[in-house]
């Protein structure tokens, strides 16, 4: 039968072909990446794939015929059963269980996470549903990470931020809510450039052009806007975000609002600012010197001022710059203290004979103090100028030295003039009874001549005690004076120059014109033998002047304000030392040579002129001459010259 | 001629003014210092006291001021080869309690005999 011959081979093609469907079909399932699991009516398993078995842990021949059941955990199983049988009754092809977790059961007993595609097969034998089942365990794992990474994000307490390249803001956690007081809502998709203040907006394309070239901006400390248009100072840190392909889709950005410590910055910078005005506003001068090497870390204005420095001047020098050198005044001696003050860790108190910039020697009164600052050993100086005050103290030396030389000159005086009294008087007895012609009476002349230049000595010794102010009258000085030069003139050697410089207006001051004659004659003598037997220059001048706080500072009877007339005597002789000048007013010092000067001229200046309510000064240097200023008050009584006696006033 | 107490602690002083003294025809009574003198004050009668001011017990202006109490006809003359102490010009002072003459050491012979004739004179 070819027909039914051909019809079985039409039919054994048909067959084969079936077959060969089939077997492709079961090809498909076998090696299909997801797990498949074939299911009866019944609920039984009926074929499962290699990847079913590798999932499950089972062999197929464990599980065909049994239930489906056993791939379910014991806690769903009855549930299983019931929905099983449902979607029996509405097969369609359908995900399982939406909304809920699905776990699938291991041979192991191990569960974990799956999704399960349903897809209902009609066959004669009825209705099969092939399960494709997908292990989610990882998604899952992938799932919950992000989420962890999004709980860290979101509660952190910096707000994080991310843009795209076009700097669209992508994200928004809930610390860049509290910051910025924008809601993620109103934010996520605008342009970032809402929070930039707009003189600052030029940062963002800076910001945007690094992160272009894949580099991160860390701790760049700028300020950004609030919703409510308040400004705040954070430090940002922005970092490129890579896709999975390596290439830059973004950025993000973690704020850190640094107000706070702006404001601790602002206050240290302010405490700063506060100590450096203090620092430089007190009167004295302070120093810091690392203890080591003695070198100024730190040094006030007025320190520097004192040393005729600017602080930045001294900086880094050590105390070398500011020692007169001599010993104990100089490195040596400096370090003696500084050793005695870090051993003891007290304060040490001491006069310092220190050099201005200017060469000029100033004494400085110091306390310094070991201290750490900032971990450095340093010494910690506090000056202050007291050269003043140790002149003021030699001018007191030099007062009490001159009252007390007055005091023995008084009684030196006394013995003396009860010595002279026999000697010139009973001399004068025996030559009143003697023709002049003899020998003897010549003989005993030269004994009362001796005698009476005694007495002369004596009362100039005398005249250095004060003068009676009650026998003075006012006067015009300047009369006086031009009266005294003219008498000058005619005594001074031809090589020797009277220059004067009085001017035509009284100068009254109250006086005796018998002793500022003599002031004057005593300082042309004493400038005459100055000048020797060279050619020189006197100079006489007469001004008036209104005594400043400086000169009344330095002195003890004369106060600021007080208008005096000045005489300066001012010589081109040899001048003097500091040491000449400083006892140039003792009786009896003299450096002329023997019997040239009695050493009196000049202290019985001082005597009148300490008498007239005056001061005397006196400016020398040796090979510079010397000048005398006598200062005397001024008289502002109304009381006019024409009222006095013609003999003191004319 | 007068009779004239004279005081002063320098032996060479009161020989020398005694012999000035003398020799215009006064009669003199030395003493070195002022209690004496006062004893010898209240011995005789004196014309004219002559007196130094700084002597060790009792100087002379403490024996001025006692002479003026005592006798204020009584001529003083003081005389002083000090010049001051401190403030203190103790011939002023001398002048102000009462001396008629003050007369500084040393004195010319000339000098302190017209002191003596202008005192005793206006005595007289």
């Amino acid at each position: 039968m070819p027909a039914q011959g051909s019809q079985t081979n039409s039919l054994l093609q048909k067959d084969e072909a079936l077959r060969q469907s089939e077997e492709r079909f079961r090809r498909v399932v076998e090696f299909a990446p997801n797990a498949m699991v074939m299911i009866a009516p019944s609920g039984t398993i009926e074929m499962v794939n290699r990847e079913a078995e590798r999932l499950f842990g089972y062999d197929r021949a464990e599980l065909l015929g049994k239930p489906v059941e056993v791939l379910v955990p014991d806690r769903f199983r009855d549930m299983h059963q019931g929905l099983r049988d449902l979607f029996f009754k509405l097969p369609a092809a359908r995900p399982m269980g939406p909304g809920r977790e699905l776990f699938g059961r291991k041979k192991d007993g191990r569960e974990f996470p799956l999704e399960i595609g349903l897809n209902p097969i009609e066959t004669n034998d009825g209705t099969f549903v092939l399960s494709a089942i997908v292990d989610i365990s990882e998604r899952r794992r992938r799932e919950t990470e992000a989420g962890h990474l999004a709980a860290i994000v979101n509660s952190s307490g910096d707000p994080i931020i991310s843009k795209n390249l076009m700097g669209v803001v992508t994200s928004w956690n809930a610390a860049a809510e509290r910051l910025f007081g924008y809601r993620a809502n109103e934010i996520v998709g605008s342009n970032i450039a809402r929070l930039i203040p707009p003189e600052r907006l030029d940062e963002e394309a800076m910001i945007l052009r690094h992160i272009k070239n894949g580099e991160r901006i860390e701790h760049m400390e700028t300020v950004r806007r609030r919703k409510d248009g308040s400004d705040v100072a954070v430090s940002l840190t922005v970092s490129p975000i890579f896709d999975r392909t390596g290439t830059i889709v973004g950025a993000s950005k973690i704020l850190h609002d640094i107000s706070d410590r702006l404001r601790a910055a602002d206050r240290l910078r302010l405490s700063e600012e506060r100590f450096r005005s203090i620092f430089n506003a007190v009167a004295e001068g302070i120093f810091i010197s690392d203890a080591e090497t003695g070198a100024f870390v730190d040094v006030n204005g007025p320190g520097a001022a004192m040393y005729g420095y600017t602080p930045e001047e001294m900086l880094g020098h050590d105390i070398g710059l500011i020692s007169s050198g001599e010993s104990p005044y100089d490195m040596k001696g400096a370090f003696a203290w500084i050793t005695r003050a870090a051993a003891t860790g007290e304060v040490q108190q001491f006069d310092w004979h220190g050099k201005r910039k200017d060469g000029a020697l100033i004494w400085v009164e110091v306390s310094i103090r070991f201290a750490f600052i900032s971990g450095r050993k340093v010494i910690l100086s506090i000056a202050r100028d007291v050269s003043d005050r140790r002149a003021m103290e030699a001018q007191l030396r030099q007062a009490m030295k001159m009252e007390a030389i007055g005091t023995l000159a008084g009684g030196v005086a006394h013995e003396l003039n009860n010595l002279l009294q026999p000697i010139i008087m009973m001399t004068e007895i025996v030559m009143a009874d003697m023709p002049p012609a003899r020998k003897e009476f010549r003989q005993l002349a030269t004994v009362l001549d001796a005698g009476l230049k005694a007495t002369d000595i004596v009362q100039r010794i005398l005249a250095f005690g004060r003068v009676d102010e009650a026998s003075h009258a006012l006067l015009d000085l300047a009369l006086v004076l031009k009266e005294g030069i003219a008498f000058i003139r005619t005594i001074m050697p031809s090589s020797i120059t009277v220059k004067s410089e009085i001017g035509d207006g009284e100068v009254r001051v109250r006086g005796d014109k018998t002793q500022l004659t003599q002031i004057l004659i005593n300082l042309a003598t004493n400038a005459r033998d100055a000048i020797g037997d060279g050619v020189g220059t006197l100079s006489i001048s007469l001004r008036s002047v209104v005594l400043d706080a400086d000169f009344a500072e330095r002195s003890t009877t004369l106060a600021a304000g007080t208008r005096c007339a000045v005489l300066e005597v001012a010589d081109s002789g040899c001048g003097m030392d500091a040491e000449t000048m400083q006892r140039v007013f003792e009786p009896f010092f003299t450096t002329k040579p023997v019997g040239k000067g009695t050493g009196l001229g000049m202290s019985v200046t001082h005597g009148i002129v300490t008498g007239h309510g005056g001061v005397v000064r006196v400016d020398s240097a040796p090979g510079r001459g010397t000048r005398f200023s006598i200062y005397l008050p001024l008289e502002e009584s109304v009381e006019t010259l024409t009222d006095l006696p013609a003999t003191e006033a004319r | 001629m007068a009779k004239i107490l004279l005081v002063d602690d320098q032996p060479l002083v009161l020989e020398t003014l005694a012999k000035a003294a003398s020799d215009r025809g006064h009669v003199v009574v030395t003493a070195v210092n002022g209690l004496k003198a006062m004893d010898a004050f209240h011995k005789e009668k004196f014309d004219l006291v002559v007196t130094d001011i700084i002597m060790p017990e009792q100087e002379g202006i403490s024996l001025i001021m006692e002479l003026r109490r005592e006798a204020p006809e009584i001529k003083i003359i003081a005389i002083s080869g000090g010049g001051r102490t401190g403030n203190v010009e103790f011939l002023k002072m001398a002048e102000k309690l009462g001396a008629n003459e003050t007369i500084r050491k040393p004195v010319r012979l000339n000098d302190f005999q017209a002191a003596l004739d202008r005192c005793l004179g206006t005595k007289a």
